[in-house]
């Protein structure tokens, strides 16, 4: 598990989402921000004449946000039309060289809000989604660069 | 940046009508009348609401998810509104369910810079305000009306880029 820890920033990120049948990188959404949380419930059993209660590992789920500027047919609305038409989208990228990298090909959008304001403010959309299939995310290893994968594809040797 | 759009980019139509109106009638409404212009308009959003369904699964390290029920909705601000604008927020909040009457309120609007006319879109007639509130401060604040509306039909939308319709 030895690495060289690194400080990434948000230009160091790669993000690709495969919605509608197209490819759109950072730059097609014009990504503002962007979210992943992965979340490992706990179960707590209440114990009688102990100090403490017992906790164990409860499910995972995953679901995220992000927000983008590009409301138009060929960036925003691929994925509007993934979420009415009720199918998946692919959301994948990398926090950067050497990083976290995420694949995960059962992501749905669960939530699409856009907001229009004055002249001053620019028209975005905010994207939230879910993971339908979070029992199948793994860490699929890491290489010899020490980058880890998580995904809910059960891939082979997906850095080499 | 190109493709990145501001408010002012934006169009937006709004007209109260009966049931039963066909898209040719509804179109005619949409004239200058009706406009975000006339109703001067401070903010406008959708927002439209896939729902999850979680299954329980035994033995696996997490649970199961399925694509629940669409639902859309959103608000906005006006600052013209009743007899001093047009009144199609009141008129659809206070005739809904009756027959015949402004039982239903159709929204439409696009983004676009003014060379592509490939942005979003939207054309939703199964509308209802849901919500009004007129709120008025001292002689610093403008008088505006808060509203909330509902799409009673998200059953029926669909996506045909680049517009979010449910006719």
């Amino acid at each position: 598990m030895a690495g060289t820890p690194t400080v990434y920033k948000g230009d160091d990120a790669t993000i690709l989402i495969v919605a509608n049948g197209s490819n759109m990188t950072h730059t097609t959404l014009a990504i503002s921000d962007f979210s992943i949380t992965l979340d490992k419930g706990t179960v707590e059993q209440e114990l009688v004449g102990e100090s403490g209660n017992y906790f164990i590992a409860g499910s995972l789920s995953v679901d995220g946000s992000l927000t983008s500027c590009k409301v138009h047919s060929a960036a925003v609305g691929n994925i509007v039309a993934d979420m009415i038409d009720g199918a998946t989208i692919t959301v994948s990228g990398t926090c950067g060289s050497n990083s976290l990298n995420f694949y995960f090909v059962s992501a749905q959008v669960t939530g699409f809000d856009f907001s229009i304001g004055s002249a001053d403010a620019i028209t975005e959309g905010t994207i939230d989604f879910s993971l339908l299939k979070p029992y199948l995310v793994s860490s699929v290893g890491l290489n010899a660069e020490h980058n880890i994968l998580l995904s809910d594809q059960p891939l082979s040797n997906p850095l080499k | 940046m190109a493709g990145t759009v501001t408010g002012r980019d934006c169009n937006l139509w709004f007209a109260a009508h009966s049931g039963g109106a066909t898209l040719a009638n509804i179109y005619t409404k949409f004239d200058s009348d009706h406009t975000h212009t006339a109703f001067g308009i401070g903010d406008f959003s959708l927002t439209l609401d896939r729902g999850t369904v979680e299954q329980d699964l035994v033995g696996q390290v997490g649970n199961y998810f399925d694509q629940g029920s669409l639902s859309a909705d959103g608000s906005l601000t006006s600052v013209k509104f009743a007899v001093s604008g047009i009144s199609d927020f009141l008129l659809n909040l206070v005739d809904a369910g009756a027959v015949g009457k402004w039982q239903y309120l159709a929204i439409s609007g696009c983004v676009s810079d003014a060379t592509d006319a490939t942005y979003l879109s939207w054309f939703l007639v199964s509308c209802q305000v849901t919500g009004y509130d007129v709120s008025m401060g001292d002689a610093d604040t403008i008088t505006e009306a808060s509203i909330d509306y509902t799409v009673m039909d998200p059953f029926q939308i669909s996506y045909s880029s680049p517009c979010i319709s449910d006719a």
